[in-house]
This record gives structure tokens, sequence and C-alpha cells, in this order.
């Protein structure tokens, strides 16, 4: 269990983090679901994997729309961080603003999807978010010393 | 024509023989002598020339003032030599004095009219034409002449007799009109500058100056301002053709400008004493003073008769309503404004008619002289004769005009039209037969009798009035309009910042209101997923509060998309018109073939345009022509080339293409023209509907700084039109 791959999710919307769970569930694959619900919980768990003290992610679902510190707050803050930067990042969102999205590319978002509204579509989108990112893509993944180096 | 044309009439060195005049210089001396000096002054040859003009004893009062240059008007001192008595007058020319001498008192010719009574005769007239006519009159009564004309100059310094006394068996030449070479320039310089012009007899032998000197020549003697000047040889033939032995001309000047002249004719040689003189002047100079009266009342009255038309076409102006309406609106109406048949108003690219006026679209070679004449500078434009300056004008209805332009681009104007007047020219004598055939040189005229010439396309002139009058209306316009648009670009700037408010409220609303409906649509989402084994109904109504979920998302998404299309920058690129729409077909073509439907292309122009938008107008018009077109029928993308009428175009000529997506449905009625065009409208938010592409195509062709509108008639299909403005504009 513990070899399980663990996909962080950053999302504010309870009815989001229902749905995602939902969606989590029906996925044929494993993955530990670590739900955090703001910007400043999300930030003071990568200070943790900075500093060797957590494992890092294998995969980050980031909700841009977080409150006080954004989801691209969060955004800028790991893919500045040359310690944290290989963690994927997929920025979900409901948001149909380009420069929402522009923004997102710019900061170094590995992909922003939108969010479906049916859920059927979104068991399949986050389906194939999770095959991709977990199972297909060769990951880098940075020790949990590296940074200290 | 040349001889008279330059002949120095100032320089002749001769002067009439009725008197003696001598030249003096700055130190008294005697420079210049007529040759009859020496017989009418009785003294001994060689007593004159060279010597002081003391020492000739003329009995000259010593302390006498500097006499002013070219100054005739004024006492003519008597004194007495050897016996005889003389008058003397004396004024200056360049550094010399010069002393005409005359016997005195000449015959007596008291006048039938005293000089006061004279002036108070004029001063008692108010309009023009009566204070002409009582100017030949009391001239006549204070003379004697035979004919006393008063001879009036055009702007071409043509003449023409006004008004006219003539004493009983002398023939009448009021009407006439004599050519500008009749009185030639440099007559016309002389004549403002003195009063008074006497010949005492036409057929008198000129009297040389001594010592003699080459008539003409730089050290010719200046005999501008001397009454004994001898005329011009052409003048004298002049007169004695006409039958007339003594003349006199009084100038009238109109501030300081020589306006015409009182002519005076008789048939036998005549001499004036001096006080007739003085009193010639004096009804010359205080008819010139009540000439400037009478014309600004003349204005007056005729711009107090036009006020109230004024003030009701500006009142029509500041109330807001368009300028061109305003101007081009009935009663009252421009028309009257002056006196006019018609009358065209420009404004804004668009024309007006009022009264009898060219079909409007031949006016184009008029508008190109006026903006011609602007660009030099002219915001006034008076034109007798269209065919003048426009190559084969030859529209009798409007062969002058009187335009003023109303904005800074040279295209906005008023214009008034006069049709052309057969009018008859009475020329004293052909104006074209003064060379001599014989011998080349100019002849006076020999036939007196009138020549009858037409002015093929000539209006009569609009008056100095009416040009004061309409530039009064232009200023008080001119005023008006920037208020106007100063109030425009206040009302622009509000709306502005209203759209700005607007479009932060759609984005706040779109957006944000879609977070909470996602959540309940997830809910109703996870409430069918889990309702295994629950009543029909209640399936039925949770998929019914998942669907409208769903619709108002779709609502709210348009709403985003809208609030878009009326932002941002545009990126305005050549672009094939006819490519883009064929892309967007194929887009549409399942959704078309599911309808039954054709799309089909036709030619189109390459436009510079913002692609992405454009692409945009193509999909809202395409998708709604595929939801109501006809099954079997088919969908038609064309356009009409700048310039063509387009059915309901918010300006009758498009200047730029009109571009259509045409349909065959059931059309629209007259009321749902407009509604379509509203965000949200009823009539257009289907179940599967945004309710916005059509405001969202609209807004995008707005942006371009075009249109976007629909001819439709129930049962007669759609066709919706956009235009995309010029690039140049935008």
């Amino acid at each position: 269990m513990s070899d399980w791959p663990t996909v962080m999710l950053v999302e504010d919307s309870a009815a989001d983090v229902a749905a995602l769970s939902r969606a989590f569930r029906r996925w044929h694959g494993d993955a530990h679901v670590h739900h955090v619900a703001d910007g400043e919980a999300a930030l003071a768990h990568f200070h943790q994997v900075h500093r060797g003290r957590a494992r890092p992610p294998e995969l980050v679902l980031l909700d841009l729309n977080l409150g006080r510190t954004g989801g691209l707050d969060v955004l800028a803050e790991v893919k500045g961080d040359s310690a944290l930067r290989r963690i994927p990042i997929v920025v979900l969102t409901s948001s149909l603003a380009e420069r929402d999205i522009a923004a997102a590319y710019g900061l170094g978002a590995n992909a922003v999807v939108s969010k479906p509204l049916e859920l059927p579509d979104l068991y399949r989108t986050l389906g194939r978010l999770l095959d991709f990112w977990l199972l297909e893509a060769s990951q880098s993944r940075p020790s949990a010393t590296g940074a200290m180096s | 024509m040349e001889v008279c044309a330059t002949e120095p009439i100032h320089l002749l060195e001769s002067i009439q023989p009725h008197g003696a005049l001598l030249a003096i210089d700055e130190e008294g001396r005697v420079v210049r002598v007529s040759a009859n000096a020496v017989a009418l002054l009785g003294v001994a040859p060689d007593s004159l020339l060279g010597r002081l003009a003391t020492d000739i004893q003329l009995a000259l009062p010593d302390a006498r003032p500097a006499p002013a240059e070219d100054v005739i008007s004024h006492d003519p001192r008597p004194f007495r030599i050897n016996g005889r008595d003389f008058r003397a007058l004396s004024h200056r020319a360049g550094n010399l004095e010069i002393v005409e001498l005359e016997p005195s008192p000449p015959v007596a010719d008291a006048p039938e009219l005293p000089v006061r009574a004279a002036l108070k005769a004029l001063g008692e007239t108010e309009d023009l034409d009566g204070l002409l006519e009582r100017v030949a009159v009391v001239m006549r009564q204070l003379t004697g002449f035979d004919r006393v004309m008063v001879y009036r100059f055009d702007a071409e310094w043509n003449g023409e007799v006004v008004a006219e006394s003539v004493a009983s068996g002398v023939e009448s030449f009021l009407g006439l009109r004599y050519p500008e070479s009749d009185i030639p320039a440099q007559a016309r310089a002389l004549y403002a500058r003195s009063w008074l012009r006497v010949i005492e007899d036409a057929g008198y032998a000129p009297v040389p100056l001594l010592p003699e000197v080459e008539p003409g020549s730089r050290r010719a003697l200046d005999l501008g301002g001397a009454t004994l000047r001898s005329v011009s040889p052409v003048h004298l033939q002049y007169l004695r053709n006409m039958g007339v032995a003594a003349s006199a001309s009084i100038s009238l000047l109109d501030r300081g400008r020589l306006w015409g002249l009182v002519a005076c004719h008789h048939r036998r040689p005549r001499r004036l004493s001096f006080a007739s003189r003085v009193s010639m002047e004096l009804v010359g100079q205080m008819a010139s003073m009540r000439l400037g009266l009478a014309r600004d009342r003349s204005r007056l009255a005729l711009r107090e008769a036009a006020e109230p038309r004024v003030l009701a076409i500006l009142d029509r102006v500041a109330e807001g309503m368009d300028p061109l309406e305003a101007l081009a609106g009935d009663t009252p109406s421009l028309l009257g404004l002056v006196e006019a048949t018609g009358a065209v108003v420009a404004y804004d690219g668009r024309v007006r008619a009022l009264g009898r006026t060219p079909p409007l679209e031949t006016l184009g070679p008029v508008f190109d002289v006026l903006r011609a004449r602007f660009e030099a500078g002219e915001t006034q434009v008076a034109l007798r004769s269209l065919g003048a300056v426009i190559d084969g004008w030859d529209d009798d209805g409007a062969a002058g005009l009187l335009a003023i332009a109303l904005t800074g681009s040279g295209d906005d104007w008023v214009v008034w039209l006069r049709p052309f007047v057969e009018e008859e020219v009475r020329w004293g004598g052909a104006p074209d037969k003064r060379i001599d055939p014989e011998s080349g040189a100019l002849s006076p005229r020999n036939s007196f009798a009138e020549w009858r010439q037409r002015m093929r396309g000539h209006a009569t002139p609009f008056s100095e009035g009416e040009r004061q009058l309409v530039e009064r209306f232009r200023r008080l316009l001119v005023d008006h309009l920037l208020r106007q648009s100063r109030q425009l670009a206040r009302t622009t700037r509000d709306l502005a910042q209203r759209n700005v408010e607007v479009d932060s409220f759609a984005y706040v609303v779109s957006h944000d209101l879609r977070e909470p409906l996602r959540g309940i649509s997830t809910y109703a989402s996870f409430l069918l997923e889990d309702l295994d084994g629950a009543a029909p109904e209640v399936r039925e109504n949770v998929e019914r509060i998942h669907a409208l979920t769903t619709r108002m998302d779709r609502q709210l998404r348009g709403l985003l998309a809208f609030s878009r299309a009326g932002r941002g920058p545009l990126q305005r690129t050549p672009v094939d018109l006819g490519e883009l729409a064929r892309e967007v077909c194929l887009l549409h073509e399942a959704s078309a073939a599911e309808a039954g439907l054709r799309l089909v292309v036709e030619d189109l122009p390459e436009v510079e345009c913002d692609p992405v938008a454009v692409q945009e107008i193509f999909a809202n018009l395409v998708s709604n022509a595929l939801k109501y077109a006809a099954s079997g029928s088919r969908v038609t993308i064309g356009y009409l080339p700048a310039g063509t009428p387009a059915p309901r175009a918010p300006t009758l000529h498009p200047e730029t293409p009109a571009i259509y997506v045409a349909d065959d449905g059931p059309g629209l009625e007259e009321r749902h023209l407009e509604p379509i065009f509203e965000v949200f409208t009823r009539l257009r938010t289907g179940p599967d509907g945004t309710g916005c592409g059509l405001p969202i195509a609209r807004a995008f062709a707005e942006r371009h700084g075009g249109s976007l509108w629909v001819d439709s008639a129930p049962g007669a299909g759609a066709t919706f039109y956009f235009t995309l403005g010029r690039a140049d504009a935008a």
C-alpha cells in the first residue's frame, strides 16, 4: 500500500472534492489521494517536501480558485523551486478565462485541463489523466534529501 | 486695349487751357509752368521760370499752411496780379507744390438748389435706391448739367448706370453697362484719390508744361491731384462721340473704396464756379457716407427678417436632433434663409435635398470643388456659374451656389442653389469691339446703341448681405454642432465607463456563479447515480434539476463570451473571407447534414479584419441559420460589394462590403427584428442555445466599426448582413 503513488489534490470546493473522489474510486489503478483544502495548506506541505520531511507526490491536481493563496501562487512557488519543479502539476479549472490558462502555462504548469461539468465526463477525464501521469509517463523523482545537498 | 490700359493719365504733361499752373520747389523757386501762364497772368516772358515765387509777387499769403498732399478740396485763395483777379488752389505732389490759377470769378452759375437743402435731401432717404435717385436729382439741380448719372462698379469693375436725372430732350443712359476697360485701373486709382474731376470743354487744346519733359517719363509732373489736369485724348474723343462738351465726375467711396461715380454731362462747354465744385464734393462725400448707412440698414433688415428662421433651425440642432435632420427639416426650412430655389445638406456622409436640386448622385463634382476651396481655407463659397468651374456642368436649375462649411471635414456643407438667369445686359456699345479695325489702335466706341448679350449659365449673384447672413448662420451652427459633439463625447465616455462595469459584472456573474452551479450539478449527478430503486418520478425530478443546471451553465458561458466580444484589441490582417467561411462551414457540416441542409459559400472578398472575431461571427450566424432553415433547403453565404444598397442597412450605401448569411426559414416579424440581438431574448433561447450568439456576432461586427442587422419577413426567410468598417477608421 505504501508503494502506491500519491496524488495531491488541492481543491477547496467540497462538491468538486466529492466528485473527484468518486472519479478516483472508479479509476482502475491504485493511488493515494492527499487532499488539501486551500493554498496555504498546500504550500506548508511543499515546504515539508523541500526539507525532505515528506515524500513528494507523484502528481498534483491543482484548482486555481482557492481563496487567499490561489492556485497560481502555489504553482509559482513550486515551479520556482529547483528541488520541486519536476513534480508534475496539472491545473484543473472551471475558469474559461484565457488569461488564467496562459498564466498557468507561463508559470510552468504541466497541463491545464478544464473540469467537465458532467460526472461521466469527469470520470473519463480524470481516468485518462491518472493513466497518463501515473502509469505511462516516466517520472524523475526527486530524492527526499536531494534538496538538501 | 494695351494703349489705354497702360496710358499714364496723370503724367500727360499738359493741362486744360482755362487756367495756368506753376510748380514750385522746396526753395520757393518756380520749376515748371504751363505755356499759357505768361499770357493769362499778363506777365513778361521769362519772368516765371526759375524765379522765386515771392519775387513774382504772386499775392499768396505768406504764412499759408503747408498744403496737404493730393487734397484739392480747400478754399481757393483770391489774389490780384497786374490788375486781374485770380483764385489760387495749391496742393503738394511729391516735393513740389503745385499752384493752379484760374481767373475769378468764373461765369456765375447760381445753383437752383442751395447746398444745405441738397444735403438735407440726401439725409432724408433710407434705402439705397432712393438715395441714388436723389443723388442724381440733387446733383443736377445743384450744377445744372444736362445729364447726371450714378454709375456703379460691380465686382469686375464693369459699370452700370443705376440712377439718372436728365434734362428734357437728353438721351437716357439709365441701365446701360460699360465694360471695365472704359474706366481703366489707373483712372479708378485717380478717382479714389480725388473727389472731383472737371472737363469744361471737351474741344479744348491741351496746354503743355514748360520746360518740356517727355510725358510718362520719370521727370513728368504728377498731375493726379490737379483740377486743371488734361485728360487722355481717348477720353476726349469718347466724350465727343457721345455729344458731350463738358463733363464732371464725383467719386462715390464706400469705406474708402471706390464704389461708383456721379457722372455729369453737358452738351455745351460749361464753366463751374468754385462754389459749385465745393458743393459737388460735399454732395459726393455726403452720398458716400449715406451709402454705407443704407447698405448696413438693408443688411440689418435682411438679418432681422431671417432671424426667427435662423433661431428655429438652430433650436432643432440644439435639441439634439441629428444635425442632418435638423438642417433638412421643414417649418421653417433652410431654403428661405436666402433667395434660392434649392438647397442641399451634406453631413456625416449623408446628403439631403430641399426644394429643386439636381439628382443627388450628380453632385459629386460640386462637392469636389467645395472640398478644394475648403482646403484652400474657405469656409464660405459663392459661385455665380458652376459651369465655369466644372467641365460639362449644364444644370440650368443649379447654375450658382452659396455654400457654408459645417465642420472641419471639408465634406459637410449647407449649399443653396440658384437657377441660371437669362440676363440681358445692355452694354453701352459692344464691349469687345474697341480696337479700331483700320489702325489696330484703341478707339472710343462710335456706336452707343445698346448691346444685348446673354450671359449663359450664370445665376444672379448672392449679395454681400446674404453672404454675411449665412456666415453668421454658419458661426452659430458650428458653435451648436461643437457643443453637441462635446455632449456626445461626454456621453460616450460615460457609456464606456458603464461598459467596463457591465463587462466586469458579466465576468463576475458568469465566472463566480458557475462554481455553486457546478456544485448543484455535481450533487444532482450523485443523486442520479445513487438513486437505485427510487420511484421513477423522483428520478425524473432530479434529472430535471440536472438538465436545468446544464442549461444555465451554457447560458453563463454565453454571457462570458459576450462580455469578451466587446473587449480586448482587434488584430486586423488581410483575411480571405471565403476561406474563413468555408472553415466554419466544415465545422458545421455534420449538424447541417443532420438537419438535411446544404451550406453554400459564394465568392467572398478579402477584407482587413480580425479573423478570430469574424470566424466567431460566421459561426454564430451559421449555427443560427441551421436552427431555422427548412429541411432540404440551403444556407447561403455571400456578399454585396461596397456601395451597393443593402436592405435595412443602417447606412443606405455601406462603404464596405456587406457579407450575408441567408436562410429560407420561417422568417421574422418586423417587431422581432431588433429584439433578437438582445442577450437572452426568450425568442432566441431554445433549449440548446446560449441566447448570446447573435449579440456576440453583432458585438464583434461593431468592434470592427461595422454593423450587423437582419432583413426578414414572415415566410420569406432571414438574411443576416454584416459590415466590418474601414481598416483605417477603426
